[in-house]
């Protein structure tokens, strides 16, 4: 019975690193039919021209093929396109970008020589590839182009008088914008959305500060747009700022995740629920080895926090890409300090976690203490007690920065329960004179 | 050289304090490195002072009296401070609430205040976005001059692999790191050419090593937008 019903509850959620020699940083992953695709760009040193590295996860997270590309060059992004694995590549050797599709011949595009050499940015559509880009770090002037499933490139079109840091490209409503950031008074950034169809340049988040956009998620009416955030809100320490657009492009609600110190987003992708974002964070623990852990939250289409986590272990930890699979869990790719970067790829379940594993074992047993409904989604969180958990009973509550957010008293055989939680991620410990329980819970939906 | 003469010297000399811990104070300590370059490339003279502390923080330094003494006392004229190296990305708060204590200190001495930006730890590169974004927010607050030096460690490390600027320990400089951050400040702080022939290096540094380390702290500075539109 046992190993049946590990079969039927385990999640499928997994820890895959690849380690290596050099410098070694995963920077996407897709879902495919029988698992993952994975891209890393592998550094000889840091600041090298890296090899592309392909590799192919089972549905546990074990490598079942793995194999370099032939030419050296930096996976910038990577994504699915025409039923196709399709990376966007800078060849810094060669002064030129290309797109590649995995299982097909590396095609280089001599009309992409010398441009987007300040950066690229890929979104596929259906029917079409869009590029946007900058040729130079030093202009930064826009350049789109367009390729057809047959990846031919349709249209490449420099706008020496759009004037933008691009960040992310996409198709809104059928309607192509690009995103990026320009420049204000000293180091002071806002956020750009420029329409090449209507060559309109729009500008958000005119105001003090520094905003950096990182990335667009489409919806079927607008948009949500992704930015770092450096302003006298959040006492100029860097967080995350979300602006849902509405379909004419106008702010409907912005979203702020500031914590206590450095907090960085580096992709986002939609869910079920709203968007999910990847990035990393520096709040805890405050230690000069271990100075970062790898964020993921999810905000509802709403705006609302549903919950944050973070991973990491004594060393840093970065995300660097998030996509939703189609169970509703995450595949985060990034990377780990260990003598360098180490790859690192996370399955998680869709709430962040990966603690799908070994369920099999709380479901034979009767646990001494359990969790009602977790996640919480009404700012409720309510704990049943065995009555084989003993007298004098006491529960806390602490938040993930180890603040108690809630003492009670329960009895054996009763529950305990906590109201008008904060929507977070929170330990519950359950004691008595004799042992100790530790879980964690997640309140969606809680108090303001 | 006659009394008068040194006292010449001496008034037309610019003092420069170096505020930080052992990333400054290795390898000799850069104030002395700075010193000499810049006495070679402009003939002028430098008083260049220290005042540094092992594993100290903008907040230790804040909290001792010495220093504010020789800040408001000292007839310094450019103070250059260093963080403790992950402050900027751990902290950040606590990097710019006595960071910006110190320079309005400075400010209200007539002391030009700046800051040294340093360098990612050796397995740590993306550390050096954090590293940015706090020393430039510093540098544009007091409208003041920031040392790119953990920029000019990132282009010269990821050019030359061979040539290692850090100690064994992948945090400390090594005399070429020491070098070229102290080469980053003669530029972006005292705003000297130091391509010049006949540039100060130091011992053990070839010559063509010297002139990279020197173009690559060049470039560095450069490339980085200073950000200088705001300032008390």
């Amino acid at each position: 019975m046992l190993p049946l019903l590990h079969v039927l509850i385990a999640l499928p959620v997994f820890v895959s690193e690849l380690p290596g020699e050099g410098e070694i940083r995963t920077v996407g992953t897709i879902q495919s039919s029988n698992g993952y695709f994975t891209v890393s760009n592998i550094r000889d040193f840091p600041g090298a021209v890296p090899d592309i590295y392909l590799r192919y996860l089972d549905d546990r997270g074990e490598a079942t093929l793995g194999f370099y590309l032939a030419s050296q060059g930096e996976a910038l992004q990577l994504c699915g396109f025409a039923g196709e694995k399709t990376i966007l590549v800078r060849k810094p050797l060669q002064n030129a970008v290309t797109v590649l599709q995995a299982g097909g011949a590396e095609t280089d595009y001599p009309v992409f020589q010398d441009q987007f050499l300040g950066g690229a940015a890929m979104h596929p559509g259906l029917e079409h590839l869009l590029l946007a880009g900058n040729d130079s770090p030093d202009n930064a002037a826009v350049r789109l182009a367009m390729m057809n499933t047959d990846m031919e490139v349709l249209s490449n079109q420099l706008f020496p008088d759009v004037q933008m840091e691009v960040a992310s490209v996409s198709s809104v409503g059928g309607e192509t914008c690009v995103l990026g950031s320009t420049g204000l008074s000293g180091w002071e950034r806002d956020v750009a959305l420029f329409f090449p169809g209507t060559m309109e340049v729009r500008h958000f988040m005119h105001q003090p500060g520094r905003f950096d956009p990182v990335d667009m998620v489409p919806l079927e009416e607008g948009c949500f747009v992704v930015c770092n955030a450096i302003t006298e809100d959040n006492g100029q320490v860097g967080g995350l700022l979300i602006m849902r657009l509405d379909g004419a492009f106008s702010i409907d609600w912005t979203a702020t995740l500031y914590g206590g110190s450095w907090l960085s987003a580096s992709a986002a992708d939609a869910t079920s629920e709203g968007i999910i974002v990847t990035g990393w964070t520096n709040d805890l623990p405050m230690s000069e080895v271990n100075r970062s852990d790898l964020l993921l939250a999810e905000f509802s289409t709403e705006g609302e926090l549903l919950w944050t986590i973070t991973h990491g272990g004594n060393t840093v930890d970065y995300g660097l890409d998030v996509t939703t699979c189609t169970d509703g869990g995450f595949a985060v790719s990034g990377c780990f300090a260990d003598d360098l970067y180490n790859g690192l790829v996370l399955r998680t379940d869709s709430l962040g976690t990966l603690e799908g594993m070994g369920l099999e074992e709380q479901g034979i047993v009767q646990p001494l203490v359990s969790v009602v409904q977790n996640p919480s989604r009404c700012g409720t969180v309510s704990i049943l007690i065995s009555e084989n958990m003993g007298t004098d009973v006491s529960v806390s509550l602490f938040d993930m920065s180890g603040r108690v957010a809630g003492t009670t008293s329960a009895v054996s055989g009763g529950a305990a329960v906590f109201t008008d939680v904060p929507s977070g991620v929170y330990l519950v410990q359950v004691s008595t004179a004799l042992e100790r329980h530790t879980m964690k819970v997640t309140v969606a939906g809680g108090a303001p | 050289m006659t009394a008068q003469l040194l006292t010449a010297v001496l008034a037309a000399s610019a003092t420069m304090l170096f505020v930080g811990n052992s990333y400054t104070f290795g390898n000799g300590g850069l104030w002395t490195i700075t010193d000499s370059l810049y006495g070679s490339v402009t003939g002028d003279t430098l008083i260049a002072l220290s005042h540094t502390m092992g594993g100290a923080t903008f907040q230790d330094h804040w909290n001792d009296q010495e220093l504010r003494w020789l800040l408001e006392n000292g007839d310094i004229d450019i103070a250059i401070f260093q963080e403790q190296s992950c402050m900027p990305v751990i902290n950040p708060s606590l990097t710019y609430q006595y960071g910006d204590s110190l320079a309005l200190l400075c400010a209200g001495a007539g002391i030009q205040p700046s800051f040294l930006m340093t360098w990612p730890r050796k397995n740590d590169p993306m550390m050096l976005q954090g590293l940015e974004e706090c020393y430039s927010r510093m540098g544009y607050v007091h409208g003041c001059p920031v040392a790119p030096c953990g920029r000019a460690f990132a282009m010269l490390q990821g050019a030359f692999f061979l040539l290692d600027l850090y100690a064994a320990d992948g945090s400390h400089p090594s005399i070429e790191g020491s070098y070229l951050a102290a080469s980053v400040i003669t530029v972006s702080v005292l705003e000297a050419d130091i391509t010049l022939p006949g540039a100060w290096r130091p011992q053990g540094i070839s010559e063509p090593l010297g002139d990279l380390i020197r173009e690559t702290a060049v470039t560095a500075c450069s490339l980085y937008a200073q950000p200088m539109e705001a300032g008390p």
